[in-house]
């Protein structure tokens, strides 16, 4: 209960540091606004958990066939506006954790400057926005589906970033530009078996340029960090690099695979390009990212999808395919090496199709089925593999899914 | 928008005169103290979706809304950026829990708008044509 108490302080002591509230201000000084889900996963698959990022420990499937707390979670957030350029937003997230906790955790906390009308300052923790809808991505209630496409969406487990960026946006006749430029560092705790697990991203640099031009939104990102995965179990004395740096060879040992292998400041770039069609009545939009870099386990993939609906009153039918194929080795020669990449696959495709129906204020509730094929070889975005597991196979997805805004 | 368009059309078709008097016409409006004279429908849906932060002349703009729910409201949005209130809803929940902007302020009423517009170049907002006066002027009807 450490972590919720904090958290209380925190945002109590930013409610006490304003004396009151719309002062005859332009806007209000205090804001305080929410967002969440309640949402029931049921997975056909028996021998594994499907998980919607890597610092999950568990999910519908092996665990428990229908699993309530994957995709649900509560978000709280506090907007201050000190004066006209001047301002700050904390916004703390419950949802299911790498320890299997739902401990909050601050997933922004920034000063912003602006500086021109066009043209502001953050410094502090920062919405990490590799794809086009990262930085909402914990807001069901802003996206059209159940979840964002896992293929894109699944592999990278970080939401902010902490440093500085700034940020601009500017019109050009009918095109609206909108940009950002993002330094500092990240880290991610993972689910390990025994100790830490940690996924650090240090001397991270982004850059992104959107353009709007009517309904039409392109938007291309690019991201390069020193990608370090921190692991007491790993990293230990009874670990892999410790065994490939203190065996003999004739056992496997071979201190360069060492080096080679184990992710300690690895240059690890994303790339994505993302388009948006939406004149109202229906919507397209579709993503590319391709995740690649110097380290040699972490999976090299390029992943995509194309979603689009059409809204018929307050429902929205929809239906996205998706796909991700990898290319980083999962095999080796040296047994050692072989034992870390077997399993590191995550090909795999998918269609889903799914209604959304907003048939209340601030309130919308979907229905989603999922249809996965893992690649041959793959576990594609499944967890807790358990034996009888067999790769290359299809299992379904069925998602009811409660979202608001307040 | 296509439907509320057609739905629009059968509505005059049926009810005659009685349909087109009670369909209000929402303009746009700045004060008469800004120099510009005319918008176009992509420039005010920038302003009015967080995508443009100044007057295309780069002077600074800060839009006003109407109450959720008003007709004049939803008529704006529905003609001007083919949004309905929970496109809307959801277009604002993704810049407000991005940190990146906050939604327009909202006054109740046309008058409240008017008289905001009317002493401040930098604002915009959009009223029914018959709220109109000699304190503002009106950039687009759409």
């Amino acid at each position: 209960m450490y972590k919720p108490v904090w958290m209380t302080g925190v945002l109590a002591a930013l409610v006490g540091a304003v004396p009151g509230s719309a002062q005859g201000a332009d806007q209000d000084m205090f804001k305080f606004s929410g967002f969440g889900t309640f949402a029931a996963v049921h997975s056909s698959e028996k021998n594994a958990d499907f998980t919607t990022n890597f610092s999950q420990p568990k999910g519908p499937g092996f665990t428990r066939s229908t699993d309530l707390g994957l995709d649900s979670r509560l978000g709280l957030q506090v907007d201050l506006r000190f004066t006209e350029r001047f301002s700050a937003v904390v916004q703390a997230i419950a949802e299911r954790r790498y320890d299997d906790s739902y401990d909050p955790y601050l997933n922004m906390a920034h000063l912003k400057f602006q500086a021109l009308p066009g043209l502001a300052f953050r410094a502090g923790r920062i919405p990490y926005s590799a794809y086009l809808i990262s930085d909402y991505q914990k807001v069901g209630y802003a996206t059209p589906w159940a979840r964002p496409p896992v293929e894109v969406y699944q592999f990278n487990p970080i939401t902010f970033v902490d440093g500085v960026d700034l940020t601009w946006q500017a019109t050009a006749g009918p095109v609206a530009f909108s940009g950002q430029v993002l330094g500092g560092s990240t880290m991610a705790r993972v689910p390990s078996a025994a100790g830490d697990a940690k996924f650090k991203g240090d001397s991270l640099g982004s850059v992104s340029v959107a353009a709007a031009y009517g309904s039409a939104t392109f938007r291309v990102f690019y991201l390069q960090m020193k990608g370090s995965f921190d692991s007491s179990a790993v990293d230990g004395p009874a670990g892999p690099y410790a065994l490939l740096r203190t065996l003999p060879p004739a056992f496997g040992g071979n201190p360069a695979l060492a080096d080679q292998y184990q992710i300690k400041k690895d240059r690890i770039t994303y790339i994505s390009l993302g388009y948006n069609y939406d004149p109202g009545d229906w919507f397209v939009m579709a993503e590319a990212a391709r995740t690649g870099g110097d380290e040699n386990q972490l999976l090299h993939t390029t992943a995509g999808y194309v979603t689009g609906g059409y809204r018929f009153g307050a429902w929205t039918p929809y239906l996205t395919a998706g796909w991700k194929t990898t290319d980083s080795p999962t095999s080796h020669a040296n047994p050692i090496v072989n034992a870390i990449v077997s399993g590191q696959d995550h090909a795999q495709n998918s269609v889903a199709v799914g209604l959304r129906w907003d048939f209340y204020k601030n309130l919308a509730a979907k229905a989603q089925f999922d249809r996965v094929k893992n690649a041959t070889g793959s576990y594609g975005a499944l967890v807790n593999i358990h034996p009888g597991f067999k790769t290359g196979e299809t299992y379904n997805l069925a998602t009811l899914a409660l979202d608001f805004v307040f | 928008m296509r439907a509320n368009g057609l739905f629009g059309i059968l509505l005059a078709g049926t009810l005659g005169m009685a349909a087109a008097t009670a369909q209000a016409q929402v303009v746009v409006i700045i004060s008469t103290k800004n120099p510009i004279s005319k918008l176009t429908a992509d420039q005010v849906s920038q302003i009015f979706l967080g995508q443009a932060k100044t007057f295309y002349t780069g002077a600074m703009c800060e839009p006003l809304d109407q109450a959720e729910g008003s007709g004049a409201r939803n008529e704006f949005y529905q003609k001007v950026t083919g949004k309905n209130a929970a496109q809307l809803r959801a277009h604002w929940s993704k810049l407000t829990f991005s940190g990146k902007a906050q939604p327009p302020q909202a006054l109740a009423g046309n008058q409240a708008v008017v008289k905001m517009v009317a002493d401040n170049p930098k604002f915009i907002g959009y009223v029914d044509k018959s709220a109109v006066d000699g304190s503002v002027k009106v950039v687009l009807a759409p």
